[in-house]
């Protein structure tokens, strides 16, 4: 009988708890998804260098392809991932309608702090080296020491070598893959 | 171990009020890696302790000994949930970085309510200082570790305050030096930051 009650009080309170979070839930969940877009549109918008992309509507979540209202392709911004040296760098790279690369950013990885972190844009702008890269020319695309164009970094071979093949196969699948239909608009 | 049933005679300097937290802080530490990150989990834990503490007092006359350590539980496992949807749509940047360590505070509170009469406040009033304080020697504590990783690690003091107060704060950014001491960035000097801090105050508060 102790239990019994000792159950229902906790029954009680663990429904108590539920509807207070969802309460909580209910006063949050606009702003939270609001914040939640801004933040997305914002890596658009540097993964682009376009701000008139705070305008786009609809979906933020890449693989995109932003238009014109008439249908001209404007960007796409489509996903890489490069395995690097402590795990899966996830990337993103931004294109634009001459088919040059506008921007890659790293938005997940877990490279070592000070060496392998070279990818992030927080410790160092060697991303953008990427920008202005022909996409149908993709496959030159290469380290320095590899060849290539890209600054190899001292220390962070993995990871650099890594980050330049999965851009390297993400651009060449955009080649092979021309027509992508557009999933955003925004007015010109 | 002094005995802390009185929340009010709490010094938070002296007896245990800042190391023991600082022991129950362990899986936060790694995060505090600037002053804030520091601040925004100091303001979190402290949410979660007095929003728990008082919640408690409310459903005291409803609980008994046997129910009271599991209905803690729950009550702060509520509170932390409810802090990080608030941290969500409030400080969206500062979620992003340290969303992983926030549930964590359920854990660091329960580990504090072993030891403090957390689980059994007497009234709404005194349970809201209780937490107070207990907030106060965890941001103490962790801004602390969070400033002094920041200037030994990244050689700034406030970098990116922008996340948690907004753009007009942003000037109050201090920078030392260029660069600095990665070890200090890194988990480990973390805990070798806390170790060389809690000898620091020893030997401050074993002098006197």
């Amino acid at each position: 009988m102790r239990h019994l009650n000792t159950i229902l009080r906790l029954t009680l309170l663990g429904m108590l708890v539920a509807i207070a979070l969802a309460g909580v839930d209910m006063l949050t969940r606009s702003r939270i998804d609001t914040a939640k877009q801004r933040s997305q549109l914002q890596t658009l918008i540097d993964l682009t260098g376009d701000r008139r992309l705070a305008q786009m509507t609809g979906t933020a979540v890449p693989p995109l392809a932003v238009c014109t209202p008439a249908g001209m392709r404007l960007y796409r911004v489509v996903e890489a991932a490069a395995r690097g040296y402590g795990g899966t760098i996830q990337l993103l790279v931004g294109i634009d309608s001459a088919d040059r690369v506008t921007g890659v950013r790293a938005v997940r990885h877990s490279e070592t702090p000070g060496i392998g972190d070279v990818v992030d844009i927080e410790s160092s702008d060697w991303i953008d080296g990427f920008i202005g890269v022909p996409a149908p020319a993709a496959s030159d695309l290469a380290l320095t020491r590899d060849g290539g164009t890209i600054d190899a970094v001292t220390g962070a071979t993995i990871t650099t070598r890594a980050v330049v093949a999965a851009i390297r196969n993400s651009l060449l699948a955009l080649n092979d893959a021309p027509s992508q239909t557009c999933s955003n608009v925004i007015e010109y | 171990m002094s005995s802390s049933t009185e929340p009010l005679q709490h010094n938070p300097w002296r007896d245990e009020g800042v190391r023991g937290p600082l022991l129950a802080l362990c899986p936060l530490l790694v995060i505090a890696t600037s002053t804030v990150n520091a601040l925004g989990l100091a303001m979190a834990s402290t949410a979660v302790l007095v929003a728990s503490q008082i919640c408690m007092a409310a459903i005291r006359p409803f609980g008994t000994d046997q129910t009271r350590l599991t209905a803690y539980m729950l009550v702060v496992a509520g509170c932390t949930t409810a802090v990080m949807l608030v941290i969500q749509a409030f400080a969206f940047d500062l979620y992003e970085e340290i969303a992983v360590f926030i549930p964590l505070l359920a854990g660091t509170c329960i580990a504090l309510a072993r030891r403090e009469p957390a689980t059994d406040p007497q009234s709404i009033g005194r349970a809201l200082v209780g937490g107070l304080l207990g907030g106060c020697g965890f941001s103490v504590a962790l801004l602390a570790l969070g400033a002094v990783r920041e200037i030994v690690g990244h050689g700034t003091l406030c970098a990116g305050m922008d996340a948690l107060f907004g753009a007009a704060v942003a000037p109050l950014q201090l920078r030392f030096v260029d660069s600095g001491l990665l070890l200090a960035a890194l988990p480990p000097g973390a805990l070798f930051t806390a170790g060389l801090l809690i000898a620091a105050r020893n030997a401050v508060v074993y002098r006197s």
